[in-house]
């Protein structure tokens, strides 16, 4: 039983054999699950990033510069640091344009304006449908139903109107409107319910001081919902690297690297046919990646804290 | 509309409408109108005939003349798509049919496996317990990526990858939002219920399955249906991880970037991916309420 008192230090209610046995019982197979497929996987994904994977026999062997030498080159690419900004690009527009933007409606919400609870479910629409099928709808809409509006509205019926996702300069600044003004709803409907936490005799309070809306907002609303805000924006740190802005699904695996992000980069690598040859150095960049978001979210989440204090 | 006008139409019956709430009002409209008009659009399209849709490139904005069922049948009844890893061909039936077993057996464990954890760690005051609860808070809030490739070399080092028995092991994951609202459901019921129940003889067993986790019942079914619709719209990594088993929302992918004749017009492919969402829809129109209480709850990963 050195076990049982190894885990038993508290000496509370659980200390019958039968309640450690049954604890024991149900853990085994989720720690298990963890043992390989958290500690596991990234242990590996570590090793493999020093690994080369070989078509021939496929077989993984020891490489310690490969990868290194294959980032090396890519870094020197214009296109690779499109893509970093262009990943910057995505996370500053959904993160704070979202963020904002979703702030502003869940005060509307909390405030029981006019239409709320229908502007509640159209927010929350886009956490429920596919993103796949708004995305493919979005594609059709944009290739083909709005150039004849435009051409309409601009050219009398006389111009053919390029379809707006085949034109090089405006896809990327259109799909990142399109993917920041669809991907906040679930945001809308956690803030709403933060601010209904907000105790109403503060809300009076400041009502019977003559506060404006705009200084109840910024003064008494926000400051309420700082935490929650830092969480999300926060969590939301780590898809600079993973957001893949919906341009798999539009484009599917095809898109030029200058217009592609990190996140649709890593995956476009590892999905499809004979991607093996590609998991040791996706496993590099993921590492890559991992050293550089863990400091932003610590510095991020200190900001933050920082603001919510004042 | 003037100002006054829109202020008293924003107005709540205990205040009247600032300045800020008309502006929040305008953009949530704009936000309605450039939502919803895709969709009315791609809804009516689905219903043009092919052959007019495109004699007149403006005939992409018009409402059709006649409603054309067809699209539907054609779109249900020619679109197949063939595995890469196998050559074998799907149909929309069988898309289906993969894409219920996926989300059901998916958000089953993914259900599951947090809920028991939980129910541990909550209810039994063992120190490991206090671990678990840091270890689920350090790991949420640390940022790995790019654990995709190694994570696929470990399902077929196990020979699991590409088989439902292989996604179902990968989300019997305890690392989530879930675990802890579960946590904070248990550790709120008191130990009271447990220790009579221990007093008359039950079995933690029994005391699980009869007492605690009917308390929280309301919770699980939440869960399960977030975490179903959440895997049942999972495109990306059913595309990665069951090429051999595409789902509905892959069959999307691909009806939408087919090439293949019988299927090649648009009010088809609109049509095809109208019809697929179908039953997401009606899960939706039923659960709304719940569901919305569940994303307030834990957020949900669109």
């Amino acid at each position: 039983m050195a076990f049982a008192k190894k885990i038993n230090l508290s000496g509370q209610s659980a200390s019958t054999k039968g309640d450690l046995v049954f604890y024991c019982l149900m853990l085994l197979i989720p720690l298990v699950q963890i043992g390989i497929f958290y500690f596991g996987v990234n242990f590996q994904s570590i090793m493999m990033s020093f690994q080369v994977y070989s078509t021939v026999d496929n077989t993984f062997t020891w490489d310690a510069s490969r990868n290194f030498n294959l980032f090396l080159n890519d870094i020197k690419e214009p296109w690779f640091w499109s893509m970093v900004k262009d990943s910057f690009v995505v996370w500053v527009a959904s993160q704070f344009a979202g963020t904002v933007l979703a702030l502003l409606f869940s005060y509307y919400i909390y405030k029981k304006r006019t239409l709320s609870k229908f502007f509640k479910f159209v927010l929350f629409l886009p956490s429920i449908i596919p993103g796949i099928l708004l995305s493919l709808i979005f594609k059709f809409f944009m290739n083909t139903a709005t150039p004849v509006f435009m051409n309409k509205l601009f050219y009398g019926g006389e111009r053919v109107v390029e379809a707006l996702l085949q034109n090089p300069n405006l896809y990327f600044w259109i799909i990142t409107i399109y993917s920041t003004w669809i991907g906040f709803g679930s945001q809308v409907l956690v803030y709403s319910g933060a601010m209904d936490q907000i105790p109403t005799e503060m809300i009076e309070a400041g009502k019977l001081d003559g506060v404006t809306p705009v200084r109840e907002f910024f003064s008494l609303i926000l400051p309420t919902v700082m935490p929650t805000v830092t969480t999300f924006v926060v969590a939301g740190v780590a898809t600079i690297f993973t957001n893949q802005n919906n341009l798999f699904a539009i484009f599917g695996g095809n898109l030029p690297g200058t217009d592609q992000t990190i996140g649709y980069y890593l995956y476009t690598m590892v999905s499809g046919q004979d991607s093996m040859g590609n998991y040791c150095y996706a496993s590099f960049l993921g590492l890559v990646s991992t050293c550089i978001a863990v400091p932003i979210t610590f510095v991020v989440r200190k900001i933050l804290q920082r603001v919510g204090d004042r | 509309m003037g100002k006054k006008k829109l202020g008293s139409l924003v107005g709540s019956p205990k205040e009247k409408a600032s300045a800020l709430t008309i502006a929040i009002f305008i953009i949530l409209i704009i936000y309605f109108i450039t939502l919803i008009i895709p969709i009315i659009w791609a809804f009516y399209s689905s219903f043009n005939d092919w052959k007019e849709f495109r004699s007149f490139y403006v005939s992409y904005l018009d409402f059709p003349t006649k409603l054309v069922i067809d699209n539907y049948v054609t779109a249900f009844t020619k679109f197949e798509y063939e595995a890469y890893t196998t050559n074998i061909s799907y149909n929309f039936l069988q898309m289906f049919g993969h894409s219920v077993i996926y989300a059901t057996g998916s958000a089953f464990f993914f259900t599951l496996v947090p809920l028991i954890v939980a129910y541990c760690s909550a209810r039994f005051k063992f120190k490991f317990s206090k671990v678990i609860y840091a270890f689920v808070i350090i790991a949420m809030a640390l940022p790995i990526v790019g654990a995709m490739p190694s994570e696929m070399r470990m399902l077929r080092n196990l020979g699991i990858f590409d088989t439902f028995f292989g996604m179902f092991v990968l989300r019997m994951n305890f690392l989530s939002i879930y675990y802890l609202i579960f946590y904070a459901q248990f550790e709120s019921i008191p130990m009271e219920y447990t220790e009579a129940a221990k007093v008359d003889g039950a079995s933690n067993l029994r005391i699980m399955f009869t007492i605690v986790l009917p308390q929280a019942l309301s919770t699980i079914v939440t869960v399960f249906l977030l975490t179903f619709i959440m895997y049942w719209n999972d495109f990306q990594i059913p595309h990665v991880y069951l090429p051999s088993y595409p789902t509905v929302a892959d069959g999307l992918y691909y009806l939408a970037n087919s090439g293949e004749t019988a299927i090649n017009r648009d009010p088809i492919k609109i049509a095809g991916i109208m019809g697929m969402t179908l039953p997401i829809v009606i899960i939706f129109a039923i659960l709304n309420k719940r569901l919305r209480f569940a994303v307030a709850a834990g957020g949900i990963k669109g």
